[in-house]
């Protein structure tokens, strides 16, 4: 009872003793959960094994079902000896009989998810096939390249005399291949080769084994004896090579799975995510099987209710310490403590909050890593998803037609109504295109090929064999005629893009089409990708593209629409922009060798993902750079660290005053505190100077990926508007004097030049002007012939109008923006940088000495070139130049940043003193209030100040002559007010006796700086959140 | 002498013959046997403990093999042994290991007619080994076949194996000869030589075992026939013990394995470079002796996922172990407990290393019984050679 009494009566000790039980709930509680936890980990760990022998299970029930229709077609095949008299027939007539025997023994024997049915002679002669790889006569194993998983499989079930089963990894697809060696009359006679697809197989043991556990399933396979991995997610179908994994405990399960062990336990899958996993090795196809449950979901339940009994707890401790406080304050318990105590809470809080604020600042960067990799991946993954679907339709388009002609006889009027329907009611196709084989359309007329044009007028009639003997091995030479041959070699044929006639880029789907059986032509559908794409976002970050490649490298898409014109492989481009790394990186994404593949040192990462219609391969290119966190919501939260800082000092300063000089401790709060504010806002002004030039809307363009990606965006507005492209003039500019006349005027000393092709440019006068500039004075200083190029120089001195926010003064930071353009509105040109006659890191500025920037009151942060929009609302008296791009200028920019030395002799060093001095005198006034003579010399005082105070901010004001109120100006209008009140206490005694915040009004001074400093900084920041900052 | 540490221990046998005939091919399974376990016992040792092998000679006899096992389980407590290499030996080990419900290792080649759920065969079997060396040589050899081989079961059975594969290919055997194992048979070989010699066969299918193949070649070399001339195809024979003979006998000739050590991954590489530091770099390396030395590494991972070292125990969890071995993966099958194995195809050089002439690039299944006869029909073949 004693110790209830005593403890109850000790507000602190209930407390303490209060923490101290939830403390131990909270220890008991995580434990409680740590157990709980272990429980249902276990328990799952028990589900991911059933799932994955369930898997099995079933990939072996798969497996066998088709084993057995194998052997049964094999002995089909050996009972009609189909096979011997296949590879003994000459004769046609008697050949297409066998073949259709086959047929018949495929469609009652084989299951109707195969891919392709292949059979081999005992000479590896290919007797039949289905693949369009391959060619029937042919050899099979010349046909395929050793190491071919076909050519493997064939030969193992030859030399083993068994069936073999494995799995080929084509693409992004799983395919499962099965070989069983056919026996005849006691000899070997060659064997039956299929290839079945996994999708159904692997969707449905997704489906069952997400369904009832929410697991996931993976596929692993080693690759040769390298320890690459390839890992199969049956769901996207993504094939992915995970680098060196050897080195990483993590990836034992990877490694482990692939080359024969089975397990389970903890496991960081590739997108870093901590799952749960059972694997085991499949060695009937060579490759590990993953089952993984996500950690997260596993443990999700109990830690909600754990957070829950957390937070419970904690009101408790804040309930039990309320009740205290007040039960205190009541009884009049000794406040003092009670303030010191309040304070140590207000105190923890504010650390507490500070401390997030610093977390989120460095969790910002990581954000924004991490945004920019996901944007990308999903941006790829629906991209690739879009463009498969486009291709869909083409194919479908195709193969509904060959159908069509399979089973009709048109008439050449029958055929082209029912093209121009296809036509008309597509309007991503451009032509279709239907080249019979020689006398295949009538036995009078060698080559029949009508080809149907979409044009503006309707749709155009043409006949494709009057370009080309499309049938002559020739024709395959010419990219635009080469589908015929390759359709009929492939079996389906997606070309690359070309230019056709209408000066649109086409693209080719080519497939033949039959004749009962005998293929008797080829469609061709001719599309327009770069329609679909527009609707596609290729851009991610500032400086991150993707494009499109086929398996060779040549470009599908790209976004500088120039290239794909041009024809180039994208190794030409990474060559002639002379980028290394993106060469590097473009290599091992089209080796496939990893996804993500990155080049950790230069920032570069690159994604990839397969259109699987087309097999074309999609990349997209990210810059870390971009990667950078959002300037706004970075800065935020710096200025709320600062601030809190701040506080927290002064709050810490008033406790530790007071514990230990318990006298003089309200000067000790008063300097301390006035040399943390100070401190602080130059913090603060600091970071909102730095980075408020992020504001800025440019994009600056500094090489050539730059200002590939500007010109694209340029070019592909005025595609989209079916303007013509312009013509490009490259311009260069060296600027070796540059100052400001006024607060708005630059004056400018540069030498100008520009590189005229003797082709090209042929009609363009060979000028250069400054549109915007007040004055300009141009003279021809150096003209070259340099190859098929004529390099004219200018030295031009401009006056140009520059555009500068002042009210941030001293904190501004202006970007001079000087255009240059041709002079010739009439005709459609674009100036790009010349690049190339520029060193890197981009300087267009040089020769200026410090003094001479200094006397300019910046200091050059940065400079590049840009595109600016400025859409002309006249058309100058030249009707066609607004069909033309004229809404894009050509700029040359400098980041000066103010000097803040300038402002701090003139205005701030000033102020310093006018504040002192106010200082000064309430200091000495502040014992003896009512004396006439000190009255008037503090009047008089002020009044002198006043008028210093004046003449600074006039001078300021000559500067600066702006509409908006100077950030600087603040500090005036502070100043002001602070002397008027001064003025208004000396004259009129009664404020005298007001306490203000509880400070005896001698103590005024004590207060003056602090208060001061607040008051600044409370403008500071409330202008910022006002956005004048 | 039994070998003996003072530690807290593991005990495991190792039965082989360190005397007799058998000798010449069990005592480098011996030293594969001991590098593994030296290897884990360097490492951090078994859940705890040291592994103690007691190393045993059976003195190439079956009985003796019989009566060691006894001995190791009931007097030394061993918790599984590695050994055995002939089928004679197996079978004689193997009621006791069943008896004692304790584990075997063995690495041997196998005829695959049978199964036991004690023994864990590391192991190739006849269906994995002879299919495709017998299919390869139809394919690219030639299409006449002598069979020769020494007169024991597994020899036997093989034959049958091969004249049934040879017959299904559509190829013919020109004759076949079984040489007795005993001293002074050199009468045999010579009656076999002279018959190869008169019905020219295009390729020789030997599966005569140890040191009697010395005399085998040398007989065919001396009567004038090269391998250019006639080559022959070996299955049990290893390159170590072709380098105990004269290597130039040998030179041309084909051998099928699933291991050699010319093959060329990591795991290999290293395989290599730790038997040479141990054993001394002019040592080499056949598959039996990976066979061995995978059991232990084997037998290891089982025990470290059951987390005991109990027989009955190990035998459930080695089911379930795969190896990224030197020779390529193992991985035991849940059924027979027999291993999937990669086979490869090697041309004999003069150094005593191989060319991989053909590579069966994954495991191959591991088949009880060749799948163009009936169960029954192997089950009495084997019968049939047992009771002879």
């Amino acid at each position: 009872m004693d110790l209830k009494r005593k403890i109850t009566q000790d507000p602190l000790k209930i407390i303490v003793i209060t923490t101290l039980v939830c403390s131990l709930l909270f220890i008991t509680t995580s434990l409680i959960y740590y157990a709980a936890a272990h429980y249902l980990l276990k328990t799952a760990e028990k589900n991911v094994n059933a799932s994955l022998e369930e898997s099995e299970k079933s990939i072996n029930v798969y497996v066998e079902q088709k084993k057995e229709s194998l052997i049964n077609f094999s002995a089909y095949l050996e009972n009609n000896q189909l096979i011997d008299q296949l590879d003994t027939s000459t004769n046609s007539a008697k050949y297409d009989e066998v073949k259709n025997s086959i047929e018949k023994g495929l469609n009652s024997h084989l299951p109707n998810d195969l891919s392709h049915v292949t059979i081999i002679s005992a000479f590896n002669n290919i007797v039949y096939t289905t693949n369009p790889q391959l060619t029937y006569g042919t050899q099979f194993t010349q046909t395929l390249y050793e190491k071919n998983i076909y050519v493997q499989s064939f030969l193992r079930s030859k030399i083993t005399s068994l069936l073999d089963c494995t799995v080929l990894y084509e693409g992004q697809r799983l395919f499962v291949v099965l070989t069983v060696p056919i026996f005849s009359k006691n000899a070997y006679k060659g064997a039956i080769q299929v290839t079945i697809t996994t999708d159904y197989l692997f969707a449905n043991l997704q489906k069952t084994i997400s369904s009832s556990h929410n697991h996931k399933l993976l596929f692993l396979a080693k690759r040769d004896d390298e320890v690459k991995l390839i890992s199969f997610d049956p769901l996207k179908k993504v094939v992915s090579l995970e680098k060196s994994l050897k080195s990483s405990a993590e990836s034992d399960s990877f490694i482990g799975a692939s080359v024969g062990r089975k397990g389970s336990g903890f496991i960081k899958d590739w997108n870093n995510t901590k799952a749960i996993a059972a694997w085991n090795y499949y060695p009937p196809f060579n490759i590990g099987i993953l089952v993984a449950h996500d950690y997260q979901t596993t443990v999700s339940s109990i830690i909600f209710m754990v957070i829950i009994w957390y937070i419970l707890l904690f009101l408790l401790i804040i309930l039990v310490i309320a009740i205290v406080i007040i039960n205190s304050i009541t009884r009049e318990y000794n406040f003092y403590k009670i303030r010191k105590f309040l304070l140590l809470s207000l105190l923890t809080i504010l650390l507490s909050v500070l401390l997030v604020s610093v977390y989120k600042i460095f969790l910002l960067s990581d954000k924004a890593q991490f945004s920019l990799h996901n944007q990308a991946k999903s941006e790829l993954e629906n991209t690739v998803q879009q463009i498969n679907l486009y291709v869909y339709t083409i194919q479908s388009l195709a193969y509904a037609l060959a159908a069509d002609l399979q089973t009709n006889n048109y008439s050449p009027e029958q055929l082209e109504k029912k093209v121009s329907e296809i036509l008309n009611a597509n309007t991503a196709l451009i032509s279709i295109t239907i080249a019979y084989k020689k006398y295949g359309f009538n036995q009078s007329i060698p080559l029949y090929a009508p080809m149907f044009i979409k044009t503006n007028k309707g749709i155009s009639k043409e006949s494709f064999s009057s370009l080309i003997d499309y049938t002559a091995p020739e024709s395959k030479l010419d990219s635009r005629y080469s589908w015929y041959q390759n359709a009929l070699e492939l079996g389906a044929y997606w070309s690359n893009p070309y230019m056709n006639e209408n000066n649109q880029l086409e693209y080719m789907y080519a497939i033949p089409f039959r004749d009962d059986n005998n293929i008797n032509g080829v469609i061709a559908i001719g599309f327009n990708l770069l329609e679909m794409t527009k609707k596609i976002n290729f851009s991610v970050g500032k400086h991150g593209y993707s494009f499109i490649i086929n398996s060779r490298g040549d470009l599908i898409y790209h976004p500088q629409v120039d290239y794909i014109m041009k024809q180039k492989s994208i190794f030409e481009i990474t060559r002639a922009e002379n980028n290394q790394h993106l060469d590097a990186l473009l290599k091992r994404m089209l080796s496939k060798e990893l996804s993500p593949v990155s080049l950790q040192p230069e920032g570069i990462h690159g994604y990839y993902n397969v259109i699987p219609i087309t097999q074309w391969l999609m990349g997209t290119i990210i810059f870390e750079k971009d990667a950078k966190p959002d300037a706004i919501s970075y800065l935020h939260n710096i200025l709320w660290t600062i601030i809190l800082s701040t506080i927290l000092s002064i709050i810490v300063i008033i406790i530790c005053s007071l514990i230990l000089f318990d006298v003089n401790a309200k000067y000790y709060i008063s300097i301390l505190s006035t040399i943390i504010l100070v401190f602080s806002i130059i913090a603060v002004s600091h970071f909102i100077r730095f980075y408020s030039l992020d504001k800025a809307n440019i994009v600056p363009i500094f090489d050539n990926l730059t200002l590939d990606q500007q010109l694209n965006k340029i070019e592909q507005h005025a595609l989209s508007q079916n303007k013509q492209l312009p013509i490009r003039i490259e311009t260069g500019i060296f600027i070796y004097d540059f100052s400001f006349k006024d607060y708005g005027t630059m004056i400018v000393n540069a030498y100008v030049w520009q590189k005229y092709h003797d082709v090209i440019h042929k009609d363009i006068p060979q000028q250069v002007t400054f549109p915007l500039a007040y004055k300009l004075r141009m003279k021809e200083v150096f003209r070259k012939k340099e190859h098929d190029y004529q390099v004219i120089g200018w030295d031009a001195h401009a006056e140009v109008p520059v555009t500068s926010n002042f009210n941030k003064y001293p904190l501004d930071t202006t970007i001079a923006s000087i255009v240059l353009a041709h002079p010739d509105i009439t005709k459609n040109i674009l100036l790009i940088p010349d690049l190339s006659s520029y060193d890197k890191p981009l300087t267009l500025i040089n020769g200026i000495s410090e003094n001479e920037l200094y006397s300019s009151g910046f200091y050059l942060k940065d400079n590049f070139f840009s595109y600016q929009k400025d859409v002309p609302e006249t058309t100058y008296g030249v009707s066609e130049i607004k069909e033309q791009i004229k809404d894009t200028f050509f700029a040359v920019n400098m980041v000066l940043v103010r000097n803040i030395a300038n402002p701090l002799t003139l205005y701030i060093t000033p102020m310093l003193v006018v504040f002192l001095s106010i200082f000064g005198i309430l200091y000495m006034m502040k014992d003896k209030m009512l004396d006439w003579d000190k009255l008037f010399s503090a009047v008089g005082a002020y009044s002198a100040t006043f008028f210093s105070i004046l003449f600074i901010h006039r001078s300021l004001r000559e500067a600066y002559p702006v509409a908006e109120t100077l950030y600087l100006e603040y500090l005036f209008f502070i100043a002001y007010w602070g002397l008027l009140v001064l003025t208004l206490r000396t004259v009129f005694p009664v404020f005298d006796r007001i306490r203000f915040l509880g400070v005896d009004q001698k103590r005024i001074p004590l207060l003056y700086w602090p208060l001061l400093l607040i008051i600044w900084y409370i403008i500071t920041i409330i202008l910022f959140y006002n956005g004048s900052l | 002498m039994p070998y003996i540490t003072p530690h807290r221990t593991t005990k495991v046998g190792i039965l082989y013959s360190q005397t007799g005939p058998l000798a010449i091919t069990e005592l480098p399974l011996i030293d594969a046997t001991m590098l593994a376990i030296d290897q884990i016992n360097q490492k951090s040792g078994l859940l705890n403990t040291v592994i103690e092998p007691i190393i045993i000679d059976a003195h190439s006899d079956p009985a003796i093999f019989a009566q060691e096992a006894e001995k190791l389980i009931n007097q030394y407590k061993v918790k599984a042994i590695f050994g055995c290499w002939t089928t004679s030996s197996l079978q004689a080990v193997k009621p006791i290991i069943e008896k004692h419900n304790n584990i075997l290792f063995y690495p041997g080649q196998y005829e695959g007619f049978e199964k036991s759920l004690h023994i864990i065969y590391t192991g190739v079997t006849i269906t994995q080994l002879f299919l495709p060396g017998v299919s390869w040589g139809f394919f690219n050899v030639g299409k006449k076949f002598y069979l020769i081989g020494s007169d024991n079961t597994y020899q036997k059975i093989a034959h049958v194996v091969l004249e049934k594969q040879i017959e299904e290919l559509g190829g013919s055997i020109v004759g076949r000869s079984y040489i007795p194992i005993k001293e002074n048979n050199i009468e045999n070989f010579r009656h076999a030589v002279d018959e190869i010699s008169s019905t020219k066969p295009e390729l020789i299918l030997n599966t005569i075992h140890g040191i009697d193949n010395m005399i085998f070649f040398k007989l065919l070399r001396d009567k004038g026939i090269s391998s250019q001339k006639i080559p022959t195809m070996s299955f049990s024979i290893s390159i170590p013990e072709i380098m105990l003979m004269d290597v130039n006998n040998f030179v041309g000739d084909y051998l099928c394995s699933s291991y050699f050590q010319s093959i060329s991954s990591v795991e290999n590489r290293y395989f290599i470079e730790i038997f040479k530091n141990k054993f001394g770099s002019q040592r080499l390396i056949s598959d039996a002796m990976e066979s061995a030395y995978c059991s232990v590494l084997l037998w290891q991972q089982a025990v470290k996922q059951a987390n005991s070292t109990e027989p009955h125990t190990i035998i459930e969890a080695i089911k379930e172990q795969g190896l990224n071995a030197p020779g390529g993966i193992i991985f035991i099958d849940p059924v027979t407990l027999q291993s999937w194995k990669n086979i490869r195809i090697g041309r004999i050089k003069q150094n005593g290393q191989c060319d991989i002439v053909w590579d069966s690039k994954k495991p191959l299944r591991p088949s009880v019984y060749p799948p163009y006869e009936s169960t029954e029909f192997w089950d009495a073949i084997v019968r049939k050679f047992s009771e002879q």
